[in-house]
């Protein structure tokens, strides 16, 4: 479901942004109350979502999804420390702080895409010894 | 050529077939869900050792009797 939800999510955050922008410049617009939205939105759809679909129909995983989801995390997390560098880095800098959030935003969607594909492959054309 | 995920083979599918054991029997009596299962017969899943002495108990089986190594060709 994360394939889906956090992307549109962060879609339409930055469409809002843009919108609410207009012909001012960019890091002075407000931002941090559309994140929260965006954010708090994608966290609801993907709950209902999942009802929907029946996800908590009490089916427990069983070990192989435990290493699934354990290896798809690993690979997302990766793209969350390089996301974090350059978060770290542009603070160095001092850029300013409307960058910095939205690298970490554009990180956390990122990281959760990679893991969410990671999974998908991994159900679909096995799992790789170690 | 693409390379399998686990060199691991194993003769479930035929064991199922002689016992008339569905996957999802097979599954319940492992605890596992039926996709484990069919990944396993697939290849696309090593099972863990504790596993895979459970699949050979579940078929009055040896452990090599089920499952199998290809070796790395040299």
């Amino acid at each position: 479901m994360q394939v889906v939800v956090a992307p549109a999510g962060w879609a339409v955050y930055v469409v809002l942004l843009l919108v609410r922008a207009g012909d001012e410049v960019l890091v002075e617009t407000g931002y941090w109350d559309l994140v929260a939205w965006a954010i708090g939105g994608a966290v609801v759809v993907s709950l209902l979502a999942t009802l929907a679909v029946g996800g908590f129909d009490g089916a427990k995983p069983d070990l192989r999804d435990r290493e699934i989801d354990g290896r798809a995390q690993q690979i997302g997390n990766s793209l969350l420390v390089a996301g974090a560098l350059v978060a770290m880095v542009l603070a160095m800098v001092d850029v300013d702080g409307f960058w910095i959030a939205n690298t970490l935003y554009l990180t956390f969607v990122s990281s959760g895409l990679l893991a969410s594909i990671a999974q998908i492959g991994f159900r679909r054309g096995g799992v790789p010894g170690w | 050529m693409v390379r399998p995920p686990t060199r691991v083979t194993n003769r479930i599918k035929d064991l199922r077939t002689e016992r008339a054991v569905t996957q999802a029997e097979l599954a319940a009596r492992l605890g596992v869900t039926r996709q484990t299962v069919i990944a396993i017969e697939q290849g696309r899943y090593s099972p863990t050792l504790e596993l895979a002495f459970q699949i050979a108990h579940v078929f009055g089986a040896r452990l090599d009797d089920v499952f199998g190594y290809l070796q790395e060709e040299r």
